[in-house]
């Protein structure tokens, strides 16, 4: 063979140069798959992701959209009604102070300083400094001023600037005043020492501006469209719960987890032997002849054969599986009020995760049967699923901080429930979404 | 479909379209390679999947040199090589003596062979000898490169050659006495 050798090689590797077979569809799948796997689950989704984070950082600049960059004061003064209430925590006699020291950090009118200077005066005179009554407020010539404090806060501090000498001493009054109000809205340690309560009480419409949070139980039926007869998508259930951050009475954004009960009904066919022993009968493999009585007669020599059932069958099996998703939603809002009820609507994205599954094995119903092939036509779920949220629902108050709701949503996947490439296709579902609600930190 | 530069700054960029469009191309060639080296459709399967995922991930390791298919069909042949080394590590032995030794000259006619008949006897051959043989016979290796990628000898290489073929021809000489008797 050794002198064919360069013969013989040409020829195998022709002949397999031209062997060219189609490897079975299951390979790409595998490579598919490993591909996916190897993308790292943020860099592959990186697109969804991109949505959440942004909705996600969309939360904080609602925030100060809403709340301080519409140029109104967070107002802290009592110049008007009893929008604020003081509080004088000195113990000792009281004597009004018929003027408030309004206090600006960027720039102090005229009118204004002589104000300060006038109340620094009384002071300087041993006045004692009482609660303000309506008819003894000073009217500031800078109403619109930002950021505008009260001198009563000052005196939340208790002691220690019982004295003010020099007109130093009201600027370090003025600057002392605004930070008590910052050091009692971050509740600082320092006044909650000194004072039973804080210092000022912010009226509660300037309380609703700062936000709120509201929380939501929600247990929701849920239906699904799809247009593939070969799948029946069960009903889903789901129990969630859903925080709001309001950032005013209007806006809001919700998250949360709802834990999504739903499962896939299909059919698996199966082809199978059951070797059932169907009878039995005479099969004659031999005859002789022989004489009996002078008479020619047959002997048929007979064996009993076993009639057994190797006919290959097709059963069609219902195949049900059962899955356990973890939803989670970030959803933008707007709520308004009609009368006793309160009527709001949502969107946003939301990504369902597979947390666990209860997959249907095909059975024939028979005991001992052979299956030679199993051919299930119900599809796997893909781990990670991705939807468009879109709701409406209605609040019914019961108290002051709970309520029912009921909410109308639909959701609508944009990526296929399954990982198999066939099933490529989306799907849309409707759901009644009842919820008790109780708001938090009011 | 043209394998050009296009497409492979495609696939380098890793575009799932044209990962799909290259595997459906190149895949029926691929796997009938993988057919040689594997013992059974299944274990083909594996390396024509393993392998295509390596030249996938490894795409950025091909430097222009040479053509792209040698590339990927050298990334297979490696896959194969892998599963071979796995298989000797799960106590694969080479039974030398089932073979005769018997040196067979004469003309044998290949080219008529059925494909399918030839796939099957190499496919019978010990996995040992059917490794050598491929790599050397079909994918042009030599003793050399094989003992480095088997991890074997110069020397083994060649004798394991030369038994797979006397194990060939034998079941050729086969082949042809039943078609004569028929």
């Amino acid at each position: 063979m050794n002198n064919q050798d360069p013969h013989i090689n040409n020829i195998l590797r022709e002949k397999f140069d031209s062997f060219r077979p189609v490897p079975p569809p299951h390979v790409w799948e595998g490579i598919e798959k490993s591909l996916d796997a190897d993308k790292g689950f943020f860099i592959g989704n990186s697109k969804y992701f991109a949505t959440v984070l942004l909705l996600a950082a969309l939360i904080p600049f609602a925030y100060f959209a809403f709340d301080y960059s519409n140029n109104k004061p967070v107002t802290y003064e009592d110049n008007t009604k009893n929008t604020v209430e003081k509080r004088v925590l000195l113990e000792e006699e009281e004597t009004p102070l018929t003027k408030s020291l309004e206090e600006d950090k960027t720039a102090k009118p005229v009118n204004e300083t002589i104000e300060i200077k006038k109340s620094t005066e009384q002071l300087l005179a041993g006045e004692k400094i009482v609660k303000t009554s309506n008819s003894q407020k000073s009217v500031s010539s800078n109403q619109n001023n930002t950021a505008n404090t009260n001198t009563s806060n000052f005196f939340g501090l208790k002691k220690g600037f019982e004295q003010i000498n020099t007109s130093d001493d009201i600027e370090l009054l003025n600057t002392l005043t605004l930070s008590s109000v910052y050091l009692a809205e971050f509740g600082h340690p320092y006044l909650k020492s000194n004072t039973a309560s804080p210092i000022i009480e912010i009226s509660g419409e300037n309380k609703k501006k700062s936000g709120h949070w509201e929380n939501t139980i929600f247990f929701s039926p849920e239906f699904s469209l799809t247009n593939l007869d070969s799948i029946t998508i069960l009903n889903s259930y789901s129990l969630g719960v859903e925080p709001s951050r309001y950032f005013n009475k209007n806006w809001f954004v919700r998250f949360g987890v709802n834990v999504s009960y739903t499962g896939d009904r299909g059919f698996a066919k199966i082809d199978y032997v059951s070797n059932d022993l169907m009878g039995t009968y005479d099969d004659v493999y031999d005859v002789t002849f022989d004489t009996i009585g002078g008479l020619i007669t047959p002997i048929y020599h007979t064996k009993t054969v076993e009639v057994w059932d190797s006919i290959r069958h097709i059963v069609v099996s219902e195949v049900t599986n059962r899955y356990l998703f973890a939803q989670v939603p970030v959803l933008l809002g707007y709520k308004n009020k009609i009368g006793q009820l309160n009527w709001y609507a949502y969107a946003g994205p939301a990504i369902g995760f597979q947390i666990a599954k209860w997959i249907d094995e095909p059975s024939a119903e028979f005991e001992d049967i052979e299956i030679i092939d199993l051919e299930n036509n119900l599809p796997l779920r893909a781990t990670i699923n991705y939807q468009l949220w879109v709701g409406a629902g209605i609040e019914y108050k019961l108290g002051a901080n709970t309520s029912i709701v009921i909410e109308p949503s639909f959701r609508h996947a944009f990526t296929s429930l399954y990982s198999d490439e066939k099933y490529k296709f989306s799907t849309s579902g409707f759901a009644l979404r009842l919820g008790f609600n109780y708001k938090i930190g009011r | 479909m043209k394998i050009d530069k296009a497409l492979i700054n495609k696939l380098q960029n890793k575009d799932r379209r044209a990962q799909l469009a290259f595997y459906k191309y190149l895949s029926p060639k691929m796997y009938g390679v993988c057919i040689r080296f594997a013992n059974n459709q299944d274990e083909a399967n594996d390396i024509l999947q393993e392998g295509f995922i390596r030249v996938f991930k490894h795409i950025n390791d091909y430097r222009g040199e040479g053509s792209f298919e040698g590339w990927v069909r050298r990334t297979i042949v490696n896959t194969a090589i892998n599963f071979y080394k796995k298989e000797k590590k799960r106590g694969y032995k080479v039974d030398l003596d089932h073979l005769s030794r018997r040196h067979v000259t004469g003309e044998i006619a290949l080219d008529k062979l059925a494909f399918d008949e030839l796939i099957k006897i190499i496919g019978e051959l010990p996995l040992g000898y059917r490794t050598v043989f491929n790599l050397n016979v079909i994918e042009g290796y030599t003793h050399k490169e094989i003992g480095i990628k088997l991890e074997i000898s110069e020397n083994t290489s060649k004798s394991q050659l030369s038994r797979a073929k006397a194990s060939l021809i034998k079941k050729l000489e086969t082949i042809k006495k039943k078609e004569n008797i028929e």
